[in-house]
């Protein structure tokens, strides 16, 4: 069992991560603007402990591909393969992949529509992408390089 | 021995054209190719194809719903399908044996005989 102080280290760190998290937002859409900050905000949620071009990232898009692959298969259309299909374009960009960024992307904004919900919301995203994909590409690679310096 | 018929359903008109080619140039197989998903399931009726290439991701209508008009098609609901990707990778689909989630996949590029080999295995399983 845990000691009671280090119970209080581990709630104080969570706050602390917590505050930071947030500030660190807050300065994105300050930086980028709401629109773009915000969505930068997926680059960092994406893998946070995996380097830039590391053999494991290449492996996990790869893995995960594999999954979104399946679901099409199935036929699925619903939230769970927008997150995939968005953690797919992330990863593809953190890659510097122009051609696979533009792929998800592509197919992103096109099932947007199909799952509706908040996810039509994301339509203006996708095409901000597509509209320059090796911007999308610098942004996200230079925002993760920045987070792997800690 | 009669050509066994291969429907091609993918949207890069290049990429079908030179599979074609290479399909037909081998003279055991009779190819048509459909570039638009949602024309799949009228071609497939028409050309009561031995097998189905078809590509993961299309514009208008992709796999998972061109497989479902197919399997709804009482006529063509034991067709067989080879999916083809570009999304996964040729070693990422051969870790795999050759299948995600049961179903027989092919990762583009693929060389010719690579391709023709995959179709004797299916159309002979």
């Amino acid at each position: 069992m845990k000691h009671p102080s280090d119970a209080l280290m581990d709630m104080g760190l969570e706050y602390m991560q917590r505050d930071l998290r947030t500030a660190f937002e807050k300065g994105l859409r300050q930086h980028f603007g709401d629109f773009v900050g915000g969505m930068l905000m997926d680059v960092v949620n994406y893998r946070e402990r995996l380097k830039l071009d590391a053999p494991r990232l290449r492996e996990m898009v790869e893995n995960d591909a594999a999954a979104v692959v399946g679901a099409i298969v199935a036929n699925r259309a619903d939230g769970a393969l927008m997150l995939m299909i968005r953690s797919q374009m992330i990863g593809s960009a953190l890659l510097d992949d122009r051609d696979a960024v533009i792929r998800w992307a592509t197919e992103g904004l096109g099932r947007s529509r199909r799952v509706g919900g908040q996810w039509t919301d994301t339509e203006r995203q996708w095409k901000w992408i597509l509209e320059d994909p090796t911007r999308y590409i610098m942004h996200a690679r230079q925002l993760k390089y920045f987070l792997n310096q800690f | 021995m009669a050509k066994k018929r291969i429907l091609v359903v993918d949207d890069e008109v290049g990429f079908t054209n030179l599979l074609r080619l290479n399909l037909e140039k081998d003279g055991r197989y009779e190819v048509r190719i459909e570039n638009q998903g949602a024309k799949a399931v009228d071609a497939a009726r028409e050309f009561q194809p031995d097998l189905v290439l078809l590509d993961i991701i299309m514009p208008e209508k992709d796999s998972g719903e061109v497989l479902a008009d197919l399997q709804r098609e009482p006529s063509l609901k034991d067709l067989r399908v080879l999916f083809l990707t570009a999304t996964v990778s040729i070693k990422g689909v051969a870790q795999r044996d050759g299948t995600i989630r049961g179903m027989p996949f092919v990762a583009k590029p693929v060389e010719p005989k690579k391709l023709i080999r995959r179709i004797e295995e299916e159309l002979n399983s």
